[in-house]
């Protein structure tokens, strides 16, 4: 019997070429999008669970508030993990992280910068699973100045040789001695050290001083530890070893100071929350998000939605030509399940031609996917034993959903009427079909309105005025180590007329800046408020373009600028002054050891309007600016150009450079460029997601082009009457196309709503945003209606130029 | 075999209700030929469906060897119907994808006759029916005639022990027509049950009894030659 099946349901689909080829291609698009959108959240879901311990990992992070103002930052104090792991039984072990940015590592006459230089405590192997090819574990990172690095950053400084025992500079002030080397950390983790060196090589790892967040800490708790309660124990701890420093710092205690409205505490991450989940102020790196797997799984679903009502409509619509044998099959005495379960069967097998079709697809687009999304997924069909069980059991859920109405529908003809008169069913299921397509239209348009808008929100983000001028600029990094050399360096470039102006800092937009905690003078610590902070020299509101709002930026002619300040709008706003220029800030300085507290006062000489220096995520944050010693350097040289051809000016400074740093790597980039990477993650998001929609599209035309191909077959002798009557060949086009623009009509009106809905909660991801203009929604809507019309066109033009008597005789 | 009392079938659209079949009372029994004659609209396929079990009637009792079967649901009446009838209709009904072989088995698929006893079946009623040699040919490879033959092939395959014929012959010229009359009659011999619906006088020649349909209501009933139980 099931052979039988088979066999009808493999000669209809040899058969009906055009309509299997319709869902079957269809089909295979849409679950091909899924198969890669699956892998790609299976990835993000993945992220840290190779380890061993993954479940009982946890880091704590700083969540306060001062004044009002939230900080949200991934890295806790320096005391906190020995202190905690000391007091509370629940630590199985803890492990802290330090990282400071890119540096330069040396041996023989190699020299790379390199990014990912972290260091962390010995413990760090108890908590992360990180397996080693040579050395041990256990010892590697005990001694100061030893560090384990990977298996690839091995091949690349001593390609075939014995890494252990070699010795690495960094940045010509440090040596370590290679004690281990790991395999190359999973891309799955929320964090890719290529060197990880000893902690304890850090004198400030020792530094006791819990006001000041500067190390990732993570614990390892015994099992049954219950998260919630142990995270209760550390703010516990807190109080206990911060309360006393803060009032030997500042001379408030705790108490005052949370009695102000000020709140400060620590939340506990699971390790495997991480990635999609902390997007915090200092993270180790660029996490993922969360809202982005929500938005491809609503894409995966939707295209396998709108492929599987192809298969819906297109095996409905034919359902006369399956009528008469369901007819004789029920008169044989064939009960109501048997056809439903063949006509199951029969989606089933087709969808697991598309599964196959579908795996095709991928394995040949998987690597411009993985481009795209900068990802490494592979399907491994071969190797992970549960890809075709799993796949086997895609198909049949996909043959069950779209399967399952037309099995419903097919088997309740009742024989009297679809054996003795070629009766034509209409209305609920034709009711029901337009529904469908109405829905999948709905859908292909929210999706064309969401990238448009992406794309318009990408676009203003990459073009807004940022408060400073981005063009023309080049910047300079790891200039730090010209410590006082900075001053005669700037000084030579200035002598190019090429170059309008150089400033030296210690931040530039779009990358790190630092922060600090601050009170105004007159209030006390309770007042404290937390400060973007960053130095630079006196060119530096030169060379951005800054705009004052009052006051001046720091000069020359005032040598006191060594102890003033220069602040944006957004500093007086949060102190509520109009006029902040020659009040004075006041900086906690003491460190803990200190019983007394000492601070610095420093008087506000100028207020700059407020500019974006970080991304357009975020809203404009306060910032202080200080003046940088004439003695020592900042990592940033800006340089404004003059207009025209840079190649030459950049050749010139790097022949400067190469005079100041010797052989140190000549790293500049455009502040455009830098400024464009902020925004990598969302763009990557913004094209994987057009894609996608393209292909919804797509497979909606190809059922819209089945079902219309099915209509105009229908409608073939009326077509024939028509023009016997005097129907020209426009009349009759427009009689077919009529009704498909009626859908799509329907279907803007349900998705321009929902698309609002939907991307204002995207927009709500930027500090910044455009308007959603209505022209993109009528533009959406248009070039949908067009898309449709052109997919039907083919047939109603075929159909209406047809010469009657021939459709006459048709029937 | 087969007795109704008072059989009424009344199909109700939005408006009208419209009386296909209005107090037949009807008494066939085993072995006998009945043609089942009237002018169009009369009720003459209505009445085939309800004998068939393919439809239920409006009101009224069906008794099939002697069960009454009118309140079954199609579950039931599929279980009655596979074992005991054959069809055969005026436009063959076929199944298009599948080969004459395979159209044939049909009805013992759903007897669950084994693959052996199957084929055997088959082969047997193809023999008979002399359409053997077009055994792996699918229906629109054939002729009329030939399609029909298949259709009655299909009919007896599983040895019913009543076969209700819709038009046999209408849609087939004179010289196939008699062929497919004569298998029915060599069919009636042999001690199968036909109802057959016509409107040809000259099949109608063929039965023992004519009944004569107007307007839902049988209105006559004449036995061609004396039939005896």
């Amino acid at each position: 019997m099931v052979r039988n099946y088979f066999k009808i349901a493999i000669r209809n689909i040899l058969k009906f070429r055009l309509y299997s080829c319709i869902n079957i291609i269809g089909l295979a698009v849409g679950i091909a999008c899924c198969i890669a959108i699956m892998l790609f959240i299976r990835d993000e879901l993945s992220y840290d669970g190779y380890n061993e311990h993954a479940d009982q990992v946890y880091r704590p992070v700083f969540f306060a508030t001062f004044n009002g103002r939230e900080i949200r930052s991934a890295m806790s104090p320096a005391p906190m993990g020995a202190a905690i792991s000391h007091d509370l039984p629940e630590v199985a072990a803890y492990a802290r992280m330090h990282y400071e940015g890119s540096c330069v590592i040396r041996y023989q006459n190699k020299t790379f910068v390199e990014q990912k230089f972290l260091w962390a405590d010995s413990t760090l192997f108890d908590l992360f699973t990180l397996p080693f090819v040579a050395g041990d574990p256990k010892t590697a990172l005990t001694q100061p100045n030893t560090v384990v690095i990977t298996e690839s950053t091995a091949r690349k400084y001593f390609g075939g040789d014995n890494p252990i025992g070699q010795i690495l500079n960094r940045d010509k002030q440090t040596e370590y001695t290679v004690t281990g080397v790991i395999k190359d950390v999973p891309q799955n983790s929320h964090f890719h050290p290529d060197f990880i060196g000893s902690l304890t090589t850090l004198q400030d790892s020792r530094d006791p001083n819990w006001l000041s967040n500067n190390y990732f800490t993570y614990f390892l708790l015994k099992k049954g530890t219950n998260p919630k309660e142990f995270e209760h124990k550390i703010n516990k701890e807190l109080a206990a070893h911060a309360g006393p420093q803060l009032r030997a710092v500042t001379g408030v205690s705790l108490e005052q100071f949370l009695s102000a409205g000020n709140k400060v505490g620590y939340v506990l991450q699971p390790l495997t929350s991480i990635h999609l989940n902390s997007h915090l102020q200092y993270e180790l790196e660029q996490n993922g998000n969360i809202s982005t797997v929500y938005i491809f799984s609503a894409i995966a679903v939707a295209i396998l939605l709108i492929a599987c009502i192809n298969f819906v409509n297109l095996a409905t619509a034919r359902s006369e030509k399956r009528a008469k044998e369901v007819g004789i099959r029920k008169a044989l005495g064939s009960p109501r399940s048997h056809l439903v379960w063949q006509f199951m069967a029969e989606s089933i097998l087709m969808s697991g031609a598309a599964v196959i079709l579908a795996v095709g697809i991928v394995e040949l687009l998987l690597p411009l996917f993985n481009g795209t999304a900068d990802k490494k997924l592979s399907l491994n069909l071969l190797s992970d034993p549960w890809s075709v069980p799993l796949l086997a059991g895609f198909a049949i859920v996909v043959g069950v959903i779209a399967g399952t109405y037309p099995a419903l529908y097919l088997s309740s003809f009742r024989p009297v009427e679809v054996l003795k008169s070629e009766k034509r069913r209409g209305g609920r299921e034709s009711f029901l079909r337009n529904g469908l397509v109405v829905f999948q239209f709905a859908v292909s348009i929210v999706l064309f309105i969401g990238t448009l808008v992406s794309y318009n929100q990408l676009k203003y983000v990459q073009t807004r005025d940022l408060g400073f001028d981005r063009e023309e600029c080049v910047v300079i990094s790891r200039t730090e180590d010209l410590s006082s050399r900075i001053q005669s360096f700037e000084h030579e470039l200035r002598e190019n007329q090429d170059i309008v102006s150089v400033s030296n800092s210690s931040a530039v937009p779009g990358r790190q800046w630092g922060d600090s905690g601050f009170w105004l003078e007159g209030t006390g610590a309770d007042k404290l408020v937390d400060l973007q902070t960053m130095s630079s020299d006196l060119d530096f509101a030169k060379t951005y373009r800054l705009q004052m709002a009052g006051g001046r930026f720091f000069s020359k002619e005032h040598p006191s600028d060594t102890a003033a300040v220069v602040v944006n709008e957004e500093v007086a706003r949060l102190f509520g002054m109009k006029d902040i220029v020659g009040k004075c800030l006041v900086l906690p300085l003491g460190n803990a050891g200190n019983t007394r507290a000492e601070t610095k006062k420093l008087e506000v000489v100028g207020v700059v309007k407020d500019f974006n220096y970080h991304s357009l995520h975020e809203p404009i944050r306060p910032l202080v600016i200080g003046l940088m010693p004439d003695t020592s350097a900042g990592s940033f040289v800006t340089l404004r150009l003059a207009p025209g051809n840079h190649l030459n000016t950049i050749s010139f400074i790097e022949k400067v450079w190469k005079e100041y740093a010797g052989n140190e790597e000549f790293n500049f980039n455009s502040l455009d460029n830098s400024l464009q990477e902020l925004y990598t993650a969302d763009q990557r998001t913004s094209k994987i997601a057009g894609a996608f929609s393209i292909l919804a599209i797509f497979i909606a035309c190809l059922g819209l082009m089945g079902l219309a191909a099915f209509i105009t077959e229908r409608r073939t002798k009326e077509i024939g009457i028509r023009k016997v009557l005097g129907a020209t060949v426009p009349e009759v086009i427009a009689l077919l196309t009529a009704q498909f623009a009626k859908w799509v009509l329907i279907a803007n009106v349900i998705a321009w709503p929902l698309a609002y809905f939907i991307m204002n909660k995207w927009l709500q991801n930027f500090a910044y945003r455009t308007e959603m203009s209505l022209w993109i929604f009528v533009a959406s809507g248009v070039m949908a209606l067009i898309i449709a019309l052109l997919t039907v066109s083919a047939h109603a033009v075929k159909a209406a130029t047809a010469n009657p008597v021939e459709s006459l005789r048709y029937e | 075999m087969i007795r109704t009392e008072n059989l009424k079938k009344i199909y109700t659209t939005e408006e009208i209700e419209t009386s296909a079949l209005d107090g037949v009372n009807l008494e066939i029994v085993e072995k006998e030929f009945v043609a089942i004659m009237g002018p169009s609209g009369c009720g003459k396929s209505t009445l085939l469906n309800l004998l068939g079990m393919i439809d239920n009637p409006s009101e009224g009792e069906y008794y099939f060897l002697g069960e009454e079967i009118s309140k079954y649901s199609e579950r039931q009446r599929a279980g009655v119907r596979k074992r005991n009838i054959g069809f055969v209709f005026q436009s063959f009904n076929l199944i298009d994808e599948l080969t004459v072989f395979e159209n044939v088995e049909l009805p013992l698929l759903y007897l669950g006759v084994s693959s052996s006893e199957r084929k055997k079946m088959v082969e047997e009623v193809l023999e008979r029916m002399q359409i053997m040699h077009r055994r792996d040919h699918f229906p629109q490879q054939l002729s009329g005639g030939q399609q029909q033959r298949v259709a009655v092939s299909r009919a007896v395959v599983a040895k019913p022990v009543l076969i209700l014929a819709d038009e046999p012959t209408g849609n087939l010229d004179s010289v196939n027509g008699e062929e497919v009359m004569n298998i029915l009659t060599q069919l009636n011999e042999g001690g199968t049950t036909i109802i057959m619906v016509t409107h040809s006088p000259h099949d109608s020649e063929f039965a023992h009894r004519i009944i004569h349909l107007f307007d839902g209501h049988v209105v006559t009933e004449n036995y061609k030659e004396k039939f005896h139980v």
